[in-house]
């Protein structure tokens, strides 16, 4: 059985707790995932989904209910572990891109390196090895405002490897991207997870981008609603499974 | 919803982006008040020395009057500065009202009625701070000056030019705002505030060497100037243009050149040299200012030591400009960091804990200030030593100004590290 990375149990997230408007995000949700899972969260806007990855990632505490990582339960972890274990597993990429813009595209991809207080010439090697990989090599003394969005959405995904995460978290990661480097990216991930074996949690909009993983979670009003496997399916047949389930609701709109 | 009840409610929502404009115009209204009640005191004023004539060559200004209007003036420059602060955070109104159809005049307006507002709410207890300042300026004077007068003694013509001088400001601010709106599209306004690049526009830049051979060509020429009192205003001028291109474009080049090298595997560091680059570009214009009118303050005091009247004048502009350009550099660092909530917040998700962004600010704000009060600090130092050696102040006074100097960075960077480190952990909320 494969290891287990991170496991959800009944998790609850309220905000505005001791506020006349709490707002509860998250409802009794739980998720396994094992190494080389690559799960893909969608659901409306509003349903929970960042709110999901964040809790399950260490950026957000849950309310009730417990997250465990390396079988470690989060709220018994100090800061400095929590720390320790973002900058060493795992890696995280954002629709926004998140690039730090006082420093250059090099000094961007070392911060998770600096943070593992590696070695400069280890930092070196890795940063180059990585850029090669993500054809970005030409542009590492530019600032993250002198380059195009695919060039920053692949800077920040060089950040997010460059320490050889076992879990990769992305939110919407090709939200500002158009369909040719949406589709790099995707066939990216895919490499990763199928051959070095790193696990995906992704959120996004697109069906098209969710019928890349092996697993697909449909989140609506802070509940899992439905959870379907891959399994043996093809890609194509798991993406109209995947559109059955996302377009229910407004296909029962219709009356004839 | 009419215009002035729009501006009126955007106004109350967005207290905290009028901080800076309301703060600068309190200085100002007090710092022309208590400067327009020297000139107008008829203790102080030496109406002898203000001869007028059919040419220029013949108009004879006493120099009291020339520092006290220069740091009138120079109140003024910052207050206009401010105003382009507060007009860079409030692009977002703007581009609402100009996509909602609002004119050219409403527009306009709608920023005129705000500024009023604050004008306002910042030149009543400007006026009442001022009449105090003024008492205790008074005294101050009249006691350096061996005058007997009563100190209480306020010059109506002070209300007067403040007043006057309040209006025009508002007259000036709302040229500046419709030349905003003018000089702007609708498409600037909507993205303005999410750029984040570093700029240095307008102003002319020389390349690095020229700007460190400047810096040092003022020491020299301090240095090797025969020893005269009005000798070393120049040489200051001249200098400090040196010293704030080093501030603001040579020391963050130089850090940029010894990240990789040096500091690419020191996590706090690494970001800490990175922000403070970032800041010194974008504070290029306060810096300038600072260098200049602080060295420039402080070259024209001791020229004025034999004249009682001109120095205790400038002694007083050189306190006040401190205090404001302290206060000018605070503020717009805070609104710096409200603007790196975000990086920080990346930091976190990268595995930063909030002690480690703790210590990124604290090392952040430390280079910041201290390179600001150590590069002109080499040129005062050598100044007030050539003024002891020469017996032309004494020692105290040397350290008083020294002291003049320094403190008002500090109290400023210490008051910056708590306010920009709230801003921060407020929103790196952190996993408790």
């Amino acid at each position: 059985m494969s290891e287990l990375i991170l496991s959800a149990r009944n998790v609850v997230k309220i905000y505005g707790l001791g506020t006349s408007h709490p707002f509860q995000a998250l409802t009794d949700v739980s998720l396994d995932m094992y190494k080389g899972d690559f799960v893909c969260v969608m659901g409306p806007s509003g349903a929970g989904k960042s709110t999901f990855i964040n809790t399950l990632s260490t950026i957000d505490v849950p309310t009730k209910g417990h997250v465990f990582i390396n079988n470690k339960e989060v709220r018994a972890m100090s800061e400095s572990e929590i720390g320790r274990f973002r900058y060493s597993n795992l890696g995280f990429i954002f629709q926004e891109f998140n690039l730090l813009y006082s420093l250059t595209i090099y000094e961007n991809i070392a911060v998770p390196l600096s943070l593992a207080n590696m070695d400069k010439d280890v930092i070196h090697e890795r940063i180059i090895k990585i850029a090669e990989r993500l054809n970005i090599s030409q542009i590492l003394h530019k600032n993250p405002d002198e380059c195009s969005g695919g060039q920053r959405q692949r800077v920040a995904i060089a950040r997010a490897l460059v320490t050889e995460p076992k879990l990769i978290v992305a939110d919407e990661p090709t939200g500002n991207l158009d369909s040719k480097n949406s589709h790099e990216i995707l066939e990216l991930f895919k490499e990763l997870n199928d051959k070095d074996g790193v696990s995906i949690l992704m959120v996004t909009h697109d069906s098209m981008i969710a019928s890349y993983s092996s697993r697909f979670l449909y989140i609506k009003d802070g509940v899992i609603e439905t959870q379907i496997e891959r399994g043996s399916m093809t890609q194509n047949e798991f993406f109209h499974k995947i559109v059955d389930i996302t377009t229910e609701e407004s296909q029962n709109l219709f009356v004839d | 919803m009419g215009i002035i009840k729009f501006a009126l409610k955007m106004l109350v929502k967005d207290k905290r982006k009028s901080i800076a404009f309301t703060m600068t115009m309190f200085f100002t209204v007090v710092t022309a008040f208590i400067f327009f009640n020297i000139i107008n005191n008829p203790y102080l004023s030496d109406n002898t020395a203000s001869t007028g004539g059919a040419s220029f060559d013949e108009v004879s200004v006493p120099l009291a009057t020339l520092i006290s209007f220069g740091i009138i003036l120079f109140s003024c420059f910052m207050l206009a500065n401010a105003n382009s602060l507060y007009l860079s955070h409030k692009t977002d109104d703007i581009a609402v009202m100009e996509a909602g159809g609002a004119t050219f005049t409403s527009t306009a307006f709608y920023l005129v009625v705000q500024t009023t507002i604050m004008s306002v709410i910042a030149s009543i207890p400007g006026i009442i701070v001022g009449t105090f300042a003024a008492r205790y300026a008074n005294s101050v004077m009249y006691h350096y000056l061996n005058i007997n007068a009563n100190v209480g003694v306020i010059s109506s013509l002070a209300y007067r030019d403040t007043i006057a001088t309040i209006l025009s400001i508002l007259g000036v601010v709302a040229i500046l705002d419709a030349g905003y709106i003018h000089r702007h599209d609708l498409a600037y306004m909507l993205t303005q505030e999410v750029h984040n690049d570093v700029t240095t526009k307008g102003l002319y830049h020389l390349p690095d060497y020229l700007y460190i051979i400047i810096a040092l060509g003022g020491l020299i020429m301090i240095l090797t100037t025969p020893y005269g009192q009005t000798g070393f205003i120049f040489p200051c001028f001249f200098g400090s243009l040196g010293v704030t291109g080093c501030l603001f474009q040579v020391i963050p080049n130089l850090i940029g050149k010894l990240k990789p090298k040096i500091w690419i595997n020191k996590k706090n560091m690494l970001i800490s040299v990175s922000n403070l680059a970032y800041s010194l570009r974008r504070s290029s214009m306060l810096i300038i200012l600072y260098c200049i009118s602080t060295l420039m303050m402080i070259a024209l005091m001791i020229t004025c030591r034999d004249r009682p009247k001109e120095f205790i004048t400038s002694i007083m502009a050189y306190i006040i400009l401190l205090i404001m350009m302290s206060v000018s550099i605070m503020y717009k660092y805070s609104a710096e960091a409200r603007g790196r909530e975000k990086t920080f917040f990346n930091l976190y998700k990268l595995g930063y804990t909030r002690k480690q962004i703790k210590k990124v600010i604290a090392l952040e704000v430390l280079g910041f200030y201290g390179l600001l009060v150590l590069l002109p600090m080499i040129y005062m130092i050598v100044l007030l030593y050539l003024f002891v050696s020469h017996q032309a102040v004494t020692i105290t006074f040397a350290i008083v100004v020294f002291l003049a100097e320094v403190l008002p960075p500090i109290i400023m960077g210490i008051i910056t590290y708590y306010s920009y480190g709230s801003i921060i952990l407020k929103k790196v909320k952190g996993v408790l």
